[in-house]
C-alpha cells in the first residue's frame, strides 16, 4: 500500500475540502477515493466480497497509467491478458492481472469534459472517455452517480486474496480482503506551441515549459474553456496568445528537450501540487525545476532560462545612477553556498550491483551480484546500466534459499533467475550494471551541492554566486509527486 | 528678514555654473556633426552646427565621441566599430580624431555623434529636465540657507531663546531632500498578473459545483443561473462536485497487504 517511503500521503479517503490536484509529468498517485464497495449477499460464491471503488486523481486530462500496483503487488502494466486468469462476471472489461489469478476491472477515465445530453442514468463507459462508468451499476442508488466532468479519475474492482491464502473458498470472508492501489501515471497533457504562438500539438510532456504555459492558462488567463476527448482543448484567443512571449517559450522549451552527456534531457519537470497554495509558489516551483525566471513587459509574459553565457561583464558609468554606488568587500561565504536538494527520485533506486547475467537458450537467466541481494521470487526489478538488452523491467523467479539462516554463518544469496522473456538475450553479460526493485520508485533523497572551494572568495554578494553554484549541478531532475 | 534673504539666495544661486556643471555631468549635450575628411586617418575635432559666437565646443577632458557613421546615408547606418577610433593627442598640437582603417576623402563627410557641457545660459537644457534642474539649484540655495543658520550664536538671554540650531539642520534635510529629488527618476508598474494573489489550484473537491454558470465548461444554455447545487444543476453530467458518502468497511487502511521486505537502500 501507499508507503511513507515512497509515497508523500494525504488521506485518500477524505473527498471534500481539499484541492483538486495539478500534476505535470509522472505521477506516484492513489487519488482520493471517492467511493468504495464490497459485494455482498450476492448469493454468488464468485462475485461475493469483490471490492470496488473509485478515485479521483485530479484536474484532466491526464494521458493514462502505465503501472497499477494492488496491495504492493504489481497487478497491471499494459500487458495483454494472459490464459489463466480467472475473469469474473458482470459482462465488464476484465484485465488479466500480473499478481494473484484473478482478474481486474480497470477502469481510466482521462479528465476531459462529459458530453452534454448523455444523463447520469446509463453507466456504460469504460474510459478514457467521461460518461458514466459501468462500475456505478453495482453501488448502492444512496449514492448519487457522478460524471466527474474534468476530473480524471480510475474505477477499479477486484476480488482480493489475502496473502497466503489458505483457502479458495469464495464464501469465506476472511480469504478476501480490501484494496489499496497505488499508480505510476503520466499525468497533464499540455497544449504545445511553436514560436508564433500556434498550437503545435496537445500532448503528455515533462517539459516545464509547457506546464508553466498551462498553469498560467489553467489558473488565470484562460481558466473556462472545452475540452473534448477526441478533440482536445479549445484554441486560445487572440488576447490570450497576445499575453505571451511566444519566442522566449519556444527557445527555453528547446532548451529544456535537448539530451545531455548523462542520457537526460536537461531539464524535466514531474510534481504535483495537491495542497493549496499560491500561482506564485506554483510558478516558483516550475521555474526552479529549469533554472528559469519569468519576465512581464510590454503585456507579455516570458521565460527566461539561466543558460550559460559569458562571465566577464563590462561595468560602466550607465549601469548606475550617479553618485549611487557603493563598493563593499564581503566574504562570500556569508550567503549559502550549500544546498540540500530534497525530492523524490523519479528513477529505480539501485540496490544490487551485477556481477554477471548467464542465460541458456530459453531458460530463465540468471544473475550473480556483487553482495547478498535482497530480492524474493515474484519481485518486480528493474535492470539498468548493461547497455544490453537485459536492461528493463523482469520479474523474479527463483531465488536460492539462505543457508544455514540466524546462525553466524549464515549465507544469503547473490544469484537469483529471471522469469525468461524469450530467446533474443545474450548468453552471457559480464560486470556492470544495476538492479533495482521498481516498487521504491520515488524514493526521497537528499543530495548534497556544498561548494566548498569558493568559501573563501571575496566580493560583492550578489545572485550571480547563487546561480554559479546551481550551474554545476542538474537539479532540474525532480519528482513531488504522490498523495 | 530670512525670508528676503533665501529669495535673494535663490535667484543668484540659479545662475551659478555648478548646477549646470552638475547637470552636464550627468546628462551631457549630445551634438551631431559633420566633419569633412581630408584624405588621412585623422579629423579634426567636430565642431558643433549653428550660428553665433556662443555654441557648445569639444572638451577633450570632458567630450566623448559616442558613434562615427562613414560613409553616410548607409541603409542601415554603417558604423565605425567604437575601438576603431580615439581622441589623438600631439605633443603641442590640437587634438585630433585618428580613425583606423579608413580615410576619408576630401569629398566626404564622417558624421560623429559627441558630448559636450550645456551652455551657461541653461538654454540647452531640456524640456523634460526642467524640473530636475530647478530642485538641483533649490537644493545648492537650502545648503546656503543651512550654512547661514549654523553661524547664529546662542543668545545669552536665558528667556525667548529661538533653536537656530534646528533652522540649519532642518534646511539641510531640506536640501537633501531636493537633490534626491534630482537624482530620483520615479518609475511606476504596475504588474498586470500578481500570482502571489492566486490560490492554485482553485477548485476543491467540494458539495458546491466549482464551474462558472454559462460558461464552455458547464455547457448551460438558458438565461437563469443556477445555484450551484446538484438539485440546481441545469447541465448534470457536467457538474464538477465530490459530495461525501458512506463507506462501508474499511477499505485501504487494513488492506491485507504483502509482508515482502523491501530494500529501499540505494547504492551511492
Amino acid at each position: 500500500m501507499p508507503n511513507a517511503a515512497t509515497t508523500q500521503s494525504s488521506s485518500a479517503s477524505q473527498t471534500t475540502g481539499t484541492p483538486i490536484p495539478l500534476t505535470y509529468g509522472y505521477g506516484w498517485v492513489t487519488g482520493k477515493r471517492h467511493v468504495y464497495h464490497i459485494l455482498q449477499n450476492t448469493n454468488d460464491s464468485v462475485n461475493e466480497y469483490t471490492r470496488l471503488g473509485l478515485w479521483l486523481l485530479g484536474h484532466g486530462e491526464w494521458d493514462g497509467c502505465i503501472e497499477l500496483w494492488i496491495n504492493d503487488l504489481l497487478a497491471w502494466n499494459g500487458g495483454i491478458a494472459a490464459p489463466k486468469q480467472l475473469i469474473r462476471g458482470y459482462g465488464f472489461n476484465w484485465l488479466a492481472a500480473l499478481d494473484y489469478p484473478e482478474g481486474i476491472v480497470f477502469n481510466f477515465h482521462s479528465g476531459c469534459d462529459s458530453v452534454i445530453g448523455s444523463g447520469l442514468t446509463t453507466p456504460s463507459s469504460v474510459g478514457p472517455d467521461q460518461g458514466l462508468d459501468v462500475l456505478w451499476s453495482l453501488i448502492p442508488p444512496a449514492v448519487q452517480p457522478l460524471d466527474f466532468s474534468r476530473i480524471a479519475y480510475y474505477t477499479l474492482m477486484r476480488k482480493q486474496p489475502i496473502v497466503a491464502q489458505t483457502s479458495n473458498n469464495g464464501n469465506d470472508a476472511s480469504q478476501w480482503t480490501d484494496i489499496a492501489p497505488i499508480g505510476l501515471w503520466r499525468a497533464l497533457r499540455c497544449r504545445l506551441f511553436d514560436d508564433e504562438g500556434n498550437q503545435t500539438g496537445y500532448a503528455f510532456t515533462t517539459n516545464p515549459a509547457w506546464h508553466f504555459v498551462d498553469v498560467l492558462l489553467r489558473r488565470k488567463l484562460m481558466p473556462d474553456y472545452g475540452l473534448d476527448v477526441s478533440a482536445g482543448p479549445d484554441d486560445l484567443t487572440t488576447a490570450v496568445r497576445n499575453r505571451f512571449d511566444w519566442g522566449s517559450i519556444f527557445t527555453a522549451a528547446q532548451y529544456f528537450d535537448e539530451f545531455i552527456s548523462n542520457g537526460h534531457r536537461r531539464f524535466e519537470g514531474n510534481y504535483s501540487f495537491a495542497s493549496q497554495t499560491t500561482l506564485q509558489a506554483v510558478l516558483e516551483q516550475i521555474l526552479l525545476n529549469c533554472r528559469s525566471y519569468t519576465t512581464e513587459y510590454a503585456g507579455k509574459i516570458a521565460l527566461n532560462c539561466d543558460m550559460p553565457r559569458p562571465s566577464v561583464f563590462t561595468f560602466s558609468r550607465a549601469h548606475i545612477l550617479p553618485g549611487s554606488w557603493n563598493a563593499n568587500d564581503q566574504m562570500l561565504h556569508k550567503s549559502a553556498n550549500r544546498y540540500i536538494a530534497n525530492h523524490r527520485d523519479i528513477l529505480v533506486p539501485e540496490c544490487s550491483s551485477i556481477v554477471s547475467i548467464t542465460c541458456s537458450y530459453g531458460a530463465n537467466p540468471v544473475v550473480t551480484t556483487l553482495e547478498p541481494h535482497p530480492f524474493q521470487a515474484s519481485d518486480q526489478i528493474a535492470i539498468g546500466g548493461t547497455n544490453t538488452t537485459y536492461d528493463g523491467n523482469w520479474t523474479v523467479a527463483t531465488v536460492p534459499d539462505v543457508i544455514n539462516p540466524g546462525a553466524t554463518n549464515e549465507i544469503d544469496p547473490s544469484t537469483f533467475t529471471m522469469t525468461t522473456k524469450g530467446t533474443n538475450y545474450p548468453t552471457s553479460v559480464g560486470a556492470g550494471g544495476a538492479i533495482g526493485l521498481r516498487y521504491s520508485r520515488f524514493k526521497e533523497r537528499a543530495p548534497e551541492f556544498w561548494h566548498k572551494a569558493n568559501m573563501l572568495a571575496r566580493g560583492v554578494v550578489g545572485i550571480a554566486h547563487f546561480f554559479c553554484v546551481r550551474s554545476n549541478h542538474s537539479l532540474g531532475r525532480c519528482a513531488l509527486a504522490g498523495w | 528678514m530670512a525670508t528676503s534673504a533665501s529669495c535673494r539666495l535663490w535667484a543668484k544661486v540659479a545662475r551659478v555654473r555648478a548646477i549646470l556643471e552638475r547637470y552636464s555631468q550627468d546628462s551631457p549635450l549630445s551634438l551631431v556633426s559633420d566633419i569633412p575628411g581630408n584624405g588621412t586617418n585623422y579629423l579634426p575635432l567636430p565642431v558643433a552646427p549653428g550660428e553665433g559666437s556662443v555654441l557648445p565646443v569639444f572638451e577633450p577632458n570632458f567630450s566623448e565621441i559616442q558613434q562615427m557613421e562613414y560613409p553616410i546615408l548607409q541603409q542601415p547606418p554603417q558604423l565605425i566599430l567604437e575601438s576603431d577610433f580615439r581622441v589623438y593627442i600631439t605633443p603641442g598640437q590640437a587634438p585630433k580624431i585618428l580613425i583606423d582603417f579608413d580615410t576619408p576623402g576630401t569629398d566626404e563627410v564622417v558624421r560623429t555623434t559627441w558630448t559636450a557641457r550645456h551652455l551657461r545660459d541653461g538654454s540647452t537644457v531640456p524640456d523634460k529636465d526642467f524640473y530636475a534642474v530647478t530642485d538641483f539649484a533649490a537644493s545648492l540655495a537650502a545648503e546656503k540657507l543651512a550654512t547661514f543658520y549654523v553661524g547664529t550664536g546662542d543668545s545669552t538671554l536665558q528667556a525667548d531663546v529661538v533653536q537656530y540650531r534646528s533652522k540649519s539642520a532642518e534646511m539641510l534635510a531640506c536640501a537633501k531632500a531636493l537633490r534626491k529629488r534630482y537624482y530620483t527618476v520615479t518609475l511606476k508598474g504596475t504588474q498586470l498578473l500578481n500570482p502571489s494573489q492566486d490560490d492554485t489550484p482553485l477548485e476543491i473537491y467540494s458539495e458546491t459545483c466549482q464551474l462558472q454558470w454559462g460558461g464552455p465548461r458547464y455547457g448551460a444554455t438558458g438565461s437563469t443561473e443556477c445555484s450551484y447545487s446538484f438539485q440546481s444543476c441545469q447541465v448534470v453530467e457536467r457538474i464538477m462536485v465530490a459530495p461525501n458518502h458512506w463507506e462501508k468497511n474499511l477499505g485501504e487502511t487494513t488492506a491485507n497487504t504483502a509482508m515482502n521486505v523491501i530494500n529501499r537502500r540505494r547504492v551511492i
